[in-house]
């Protein structure tokens, strides 16, 4: 049995905005296994990255944490002191950002990044005991170490700095990786040469990850477990295998078939009906609801709970027999 | 930093400065009237003689031949310019404009920068710790001192500033640089009595032009805390001490350099009205005195001096800003 490297528990982080609380997370349990790579997939606003930022206590100011736990080796890091928490940070769990390209302080040269860094979490290191390190690290990614450590983040082309970001999240050996949408921004080529680096990394070390992402084909190539995110809860997660199977949620099914594929025509995708809901002001019951073609009254009215529906394969829609019998899917 | 860089700087600052000399030249002899008319008429009803005859000898006074054409004393300006030679004052033919300056501008460049390092260094400390602490004690306090300080004119302030410790505590002394009984040189009493003497007029700038400096200071390292590179740093445990010294001040400081340099040259000029409550014999009294006797040599030469310090200031600025952003090192 594999065990959860991280297990966040009825996790609500509300952000207050002028016309009203908007609730980014909504109650979520949720667990990333050891050894595995999971895939948290959502649309924009989902609140993927603020329920990944849970984990490293760094939701943004303006944003509060109403309830929940977020456990690591026993100890629920929401209640670490300043000092604990910041040698936590990076050290077990490290992230590399959606905003890769604008991660670095443009003052400082990728060498002083992380000797900086290295520095703070082990203050009696010496910087040339550490360089050979660097430069390994920086070797795994395909980088130059002779010329990168040297440069300013502004002369690092976008694939570099990217590659340079993950090397900079392998820098303390963490146990656990977040990767917040990791190729944002970046060229299909360049996108899956990153892939390759993560892939080759995750194989090496093991390293744990969190994928957030809303490309369904990086999913399945990548992914062991998937969660899908809809309007701050989690509506359907599992094993990937079963999830792409026997998908129980309408929308899970909907974001996982409308990916564009090189074997089937686009004129054959059905685009998901409606717009993403209005946080602040949520509908009732199931949030899909509106865009949903199996809605009925219930739906309307309660908010669906995650229902075990296999063997490692959770969802919550109140419909979900009537829904895949409808779309011929096999439970 | 390249040669070609600095010689492109360099040039670039001496065509300012020529295109400078030619329109105080042409601004000073388009202003209308004539300057010695006022006085020959006077003259003319004291003596009892013709305005034509009292013309005559008060031009001669003046060390001003105002039937010179226009274009014969501009090339005798630029000859004396490139010889290094400001002309005589006109009202004054004793006193060369480079004597002048030369007693001038150094106790106005001595007072100027001092209170600029003090309410830049003031400044920023504040700022950055305003933006820190959003809300709070110190936040209102200082909130109110710059509105206090923003609406009152600076000369008011130094008016207030010599009731009280000049004429009513007697601390500081009623006017000039240095008392009588020193000898001007790098000695200790020297020094002191210069200071003695500065503190006044250094506490009206810094009292002042700070509240500007913590305002701007504030805006910049809000903005700089908002940036994506501060919450990167803030996931990898880096403690808070050193976020706000190497990613929020330093980044912060950077557009502040710029407006400090400007403020330097305008400061050389600016300071008529807290020179003249201080009567302290800078160039901004002898700039208005020149104005008000109409002494268009001596006028001109101080401005050009004043545009000549702006100039050099602005190059530093650029020079100095190319050491302190990465980004702005190529040409």
């Amino acid at each position: 049995m594999t065990n959860n490297i991280v297990e966040v528990r009825d996790m609500t982080v509300e952000f207050r905005k002028p016309r009203g609380a908007l609730l980014a997370v909504n109650h979520v349990d949720f667990d990333v296994r050891e050894g595995c790579v999971t895939a948290l997939v959502g649309e924009s606003g989902s609140g993927k990255s603020t329920l990944a930022f849970t984990m490293l206590n760094i939701v943004n100011t303006t944003g509060r944490i109403l309830s929940g736990e977020v456990l690591y080796g026993g100890r629920n890091i929401l209640e670490l002191s300043t000092e604990e928490l910041n040698a936590y940070k990076w050290k077990e769990v490290s992230m590399i950002f959606q905003s890769a390209q604008s991660a670095l302080n443009p003052l400082m040269t990728i060498q002083e990044h992380f000797w900086e860094t290295y520095h703070v979490h082990e203050p009696h290191a010496k910087e040339e005991d550490v360089i050979p390190r660097f430069r390994q690290l920086l070797e795994d990614v395909r980088l130059d170490p002779d010329r990168v450590l040297k440069l300013y983040p502004h002369e690092l082309s976008g694939g570099m700095k990217q590659r340079v970001m993950i090397a900079f999240a392998m820098l303390l050996e963490p146990k656990f990786l977040i990767l917040d949408e990791p190729t944002t921004a970046l060229d299909v080529i360049t996108q899956d040469y990153i892939f390759s680096i993560l892939d080759r990394i995750h194989q090496e070390t093991g390293v744990s990850m969190l994928l957030l992402t809303h490309d369904i084909g990086v999913v399945a190539k990548v992914a062991d477990r998937i969660a899908v995110m809809y309007a701050g809860r989690i509506v359907e997660m599992g094993d990937i295998f079963e999830v792409f199977r026997s998908t129980a949620h309408p929308y899970a099914h909907a974001l996982i078939t409308t990916a564009p594929s090189l074997l089937d025509r686009d004129e054959d995708k059905e685009p998901i009906p409606g717009t993403p809901p209005d946080l602040i002001d949520l509908p009732a019951g199931c949030a899909f609801h509106p865009r949903c073609p199996y809605a009925t009254e219930l739906c309307r009215r309660e908010v669906p709970v995650l229902r075990t529906v296999g063997e490692d394969h959770q969802a919550a829609c109140h419909h979900m027999e009537t829904f895949r019998k409808e779309a011929g899917i096999h439970g | 930093m390249s040669i070609k860089y600095l010689a492109k700087r360099l040039g670039n600052a001496l065509l300012t400065l020529i295109a400078v000399t030619f329109v105080i030249f042409c601004v000073l002899r388009m202003m209308p009237g004539d300057i010695l008319e006022p006085k020959a008429r006077e003259e003319a009803g004291r003596m009892g003689i013709t305005y034509e005859e009292a013309y005559d000898i008060v031009a001669s006074r003046y060390n001003y031949n105002p039937h010179e054409p226009i274009l014969q004393q501009f090339t005798r300006y630029v000859k004396c310019l490139l010889r290094g030679e400001l002309g005589t004052s006109m009202t004054n033919p004793k006193n060369t404009v480079v004597s002048i300056l030369s007693v001038a501008l150094p106790w106005t460049i001595f007072v100027v920068s001092i209170s600029l390092v003090l309410s830049f260094v003031i400044g920023v400390q504040l700022g950055a710790v305003m933006a820190i602490k959003k809300k709070g004690f110190i936040n209102n306090i200082i909130t109110f001192y710059v509105t206090i300080v923003s609406t009152v004119p600076n000369y008011i302030v130094a008016i207030l500033l010599s009731i009280v410790f000049v004429y009513q505590l007697g601390w500081f002394p009623k006017s000039g640089v240095y008392s009588i009984d020193v000898t001007p040189g790098f000695n200790l009493p020297f020094l002191l009595s210069a200071l003695h003497h500065a503190v006044l007029p250094i506490f009206t700038y810094v009292i002042t032009s700070t509240g500007g400096w913590i305002l701007n200071m504030k805006g910049s390292s809000i903005h700089t805390l908002g940036s994506d590179y501060v919450f990167a740093a803030r996931a990898r445990g880096l403690p808070d001490s050193i976020i706000m010294r190497r990613y929020m001040k330093r980044n912060a400081m950077i557009p502040l350099v710029t407006t400090l340099a400007m403020c330097f040259g305008g400061m050389i000029g600016g300071a008529t009205l807290i020179e003249g409550q201080f009567q302290y014999l800078g160039m901004g009294s002898y700039l208005a005195k020149a104005q008000g006797e109409r002494d268009y040599i001596l006028y001109q030469g101080l401005l050009l001096c004043v545009s000549f310090s702006v100039i050099v200031a602005n190059l530093i600025a650029d020079l100095l800003y190319s050491k302190l952003d990465p980004r702005i090192r190529l040409e």
